[in-house]
């Protein structure tokens, strides 16, 4: 059952069971690249659905598109798990090291896997949202634009802006 | 080969590269999505009672009510019998556990009561609440325990002693576990952990009296094993030979390790051969192991080149010392810990010359140092007294201007062998924090991962959620708990002014340049970063999108950037 696009009635057995079966792999997905750790992201996608929960049962409406909502939910729990990590290497301050499959560079490259995703986390949220679902849950552009709530047309554009600030966060100016 | 700082602008093909490399999602674990959909229906069931608690308060929709319930009822009942079923088929319980709460070892039911607990154990995913799960089930160790005595029932009493043992072993590993993540959290949750093997020590040590038989050897055993974990004072690893077999106490390079109930020993370990002691030392120094094992990996203490290895101080002379019977010179250059004595645990690092001597470059204690919060007794030239424990002060220890008795302070100290505490370092304890509500509970909030308890006239400004950035005042109890006084939303810019993490340059802000990208009313994007505005944000009037810019701003510790000046950059 398909209820990315429909506010859940909050009687409706089957709507909430639905809601979960169809998202919390894709929330997973997002939890694991975010963070890199399969417990990390199981207690995301935890929290992300119990917080859902506790909202509906505060009776509060639900507007917008739900898988947004949950995206949204899970991208704060990140942003807050990296916050208690309080990690020392300023990643984002660091210069990028060549890409290269060297064995050798292993190193720096999961290096610029980390700093990606902490890039990644430093887009604006719809431009992280169409860089997830478009380049890596390879949507196409109507599915994508439907839950952004723009035109096809401004979610490519917004792709490649969002591109574009990938980019430029790993320019060597930044040094 | 690439060197770290040889690097160029990403091209397109790298970042798709990249973003290809970190999009690849291993498959998820079966049992850990169970577990997660477990949670979600428990938390799905407990959602519709609550609407349903609440709508039968509301008048209003009483006809409304009335259509539901019946329905409510059902699909409540629906997901109560599915997260119960999940639930039983992860951890083996259902519904019978809180009717065997109160079973005892040899009682029908006492699978079920420490299946629900494990089964609790596997849904809590949070480090901090399965050491407080671990001390509360070892509480319920200690009442079964009693319990038993009262019944006389005394055979039964290794199974719940034994339990006991190992919920401490694991709320300690929890620790472990946590201590490389939040030093705060580690801190508090350690003070609850000696806080509450201080009462079950007492608790067991009463126990004990009541028992006559061969069994109160066990149950002083645990009371032994109590007192050793609640002094607990730092993990141990070290590699040594074994010098003496005894059942209770082994000799390991000179070294005298305990051995407990608990303790793992690999067998056929024999005198003279290399073993790896694991294990925790107590306040005192001894050494407690908790695994024994053959070592054959040749991490023993090695006769050539150079290295560093723990051990125990044998002598000490001004040009020389004796560790481990291995004598090392000692010369100008050698860095020393102020406080070692002879019988000291140390970590040494040495190097070996080509007269085939052992050179010591750095000794230090092997143990971390320990931290104390408490409140200044007595103040005097060679000591000081904070809350009863007297502590020696040493050339080199810091002492924070304008402290005086009465003071509440913090202390970081060492320990010695002889039980002396050496001080390093003593200030103001603070009194106060700025950080982002992580959590809100009833009766305890966390900010920055700290655990504040609420008192009924703790003050709390109206309006503060979870993310917000605020102003915690507090004070610490003597058993190291974090009472909140009151607590206030923190103007993000005057936060600065603190200093307390909010600013990583330390009071300097920094600058750049770049492009203007977006322009909102509380944020503007440069260069793809995005500023968030303060109230006092200047802002050079005319700047728009694509205006080449020079940003004046600073990164707060959650990693956000705030804008304090932004004009056209003329260059």
């Amino acid at each position: 059952m398909d209820v990315q696009n429909q506010a859940p009635h909050i009687f409706d057995e089957e709507t909430l069971i639905a809601l979960y079966d169809d998202h919390s792999d894709s929330i997973y997905r997002y939890a694991f690249r975010s963070l890199g750790e399969a417990n990390l992201a199981e207690d995301c996608v935890a929290d992300v659905f119990i917080r859902f929960l506790e909202r509906v049962a505060t009776g509060k409406a639900l507007t917008g598109n739900i898988r947004a909502y949950l995206y949204r939910v899970a991208h704060n729990w990140v942003v807050d798990h990296y916050r208690r990590e309080k990690p020392e290497a300023d990643l984002e301050a660091q210069p990028l090291p060549a890409h290269n499959a060297n064995p050798e560079n292993r190193l720096f490259e999961k290096e610029n896997q980390a700093r990606l995703r902490q890039a990644l986390l430093a887009l604006p949220e719809d431009q992280r949202l169409v860089i997830e679902l478009r380049v890596m849950e390879k949507w196409p552009y109507e599915a994508v634009a439907d839950v952004l709530g723009k035109s096809v047309e401004a979610s490519r554009a917004l792709q490649y802006r969002a591109l574009k600030k990938l980019r430029q966060s790993f320019s060597p100016q930044w040094m | 080969m690439h060197k770290k700082n040889d690097y160029h602008p990403m091209t397109d093909a790298e970042l798709e590269g990249l973003l290809a490399e970190i999009g690849q999602v291993p498959q998820r674990n079966p049992d850990n999505a169970a577990r997660a959909k477990a949670r979600y229906l428990i938390a799905a069931g407990r959602c519709l009672q609550a609407i349903t608690t609440e709508q039968t308060t509301k008048t209003r929709r009483k006809k409304e009510f009335k259509e539901m319930q019946p329905f409510l009822k059902r699909f409540s009942l629906a997901f109560t019998l599915a997260a119960v079923l999940l639930v039983f088929l992860l951890g083996g319980v259902g519904v019978t556990a809180a009717a065997a709460s109160s079973a005892l070892p040899g009682d029908p039911l006492y699978g079920v009561k420490t299946g629900w607990e494990r089964t609790r154990l596997q849904l809590t995913r949070q480090d901090f609440k399965k050491v407080e799960l671990n001390l509360a089930y070892a509480q319920n160790r200690l009442d079964e325990i009693e319990a038993l005595i009262t019944a006389e029932r005394l055979d039964d009493l290794e199974a719940p002693v034994q339990a006991y043992e190992t919920c401490i072993l694991e709320a300690l590993a929890g620790l472990e576990g946590i201590r490389s993540n939040s030093l705060a959290a580690d801190s508090q949750l350690g003070r609850a952990i000696r806080a509450s093997l201080g009462k079950y020590t007492a608790d067991l040590e009463t126990l004990s009296n009541r028992v006559q038989t061969q069994r109160r050897e066990r149950l002083e055993e645990a009371t032994l094993f109590s007192k050793s974990a609640g002094a607990y004072h730092g993990k141990i690893e070290f590699v040594g030979t074994v010098n003496a077999i005894d059942p209770n106490l082994w000799i390991v390079s000179g070294l005298e390790v305990i051995i407990t109930a608990s303790t793992e020993v690999e067998m056929g370990i024999d005198l003279g051969q290399q073993v790896e002691v694991k294990g925790w030392v107590d306040a005192l120094g001894s050494i407690y192991a908790r695994k024994i094992e053959h070592e054959a990996d040749g991490r023993a203490f090695n006769l050539n080149g150079k290295g560093e290895f723990l051990g125990i101080v044998n002598e000490i002379q001004p040009d020389y010392w004796i560790v481990n019977g291995i004598r090392f010179e000692v010369s100008a250059t050698a860095k020393i810990e102020p406080g070692i004595g002879v019988g000291d645990f140390v970590e040494v690092e040495f190097v070996r010359n080509n007269k085939d001597e052992y050179i010591l470059r750095e000794a230090e204690f092997a143990l971390d140092d320990n931290e104390y919060y408490g409140t200044v007794d007595e103040i005097h030239t060679e000591y000081w007294v904070i809350d009863g424990l007297r502590f020696e002060l040493l050339p080199k220890s810091k002492i924070e201007k304008g402290i005086k008795v009465g003071d509440f302070v913090e202390v970081e100290f060492v320990r010695n062998a002889s039980g002396e505490n050496y001080l390093l370092e003593v200030e103001f304890a603070d009194s106060e924090i700025y950080g982002v509500v992580d959590e809100i509970h009833t009766d305890y909030w966390i900010v920055n991962g700290i655990r504040f308890e609420l008192l009924p006239n703790s003050k709390i400004e109206n309006g503060i959620k979870v993310s917000d950035f605020v102003e915690v005042e507090f004070v610490r109890n003597q058993a190291g708990e974090y009472i909140l006084l009151e607590v206030e939303h923190k103007d993000a810019y005057n936060s600065s002014d603190a200093g307390y993490g909010y600013n990583r340059h330390g009071g300097d802000d920094d600058e750049m340049v770049g492009f203007v990208d977006e322009i909102h009313s509380d944020y503007w994007i440069i260069n793809g970063i995005r500023f968030n505005l303060l109230p006092k944000s200047e802002i050079e009037r005319g700047i728009k999108v694509g205006d080449f810019v020079e940003v004046e701003f600073f990164k707060n510790c959650a990693g956000e950037y705030f804008l304090l000046e932004v004009e056209h950059e003329d260059d």
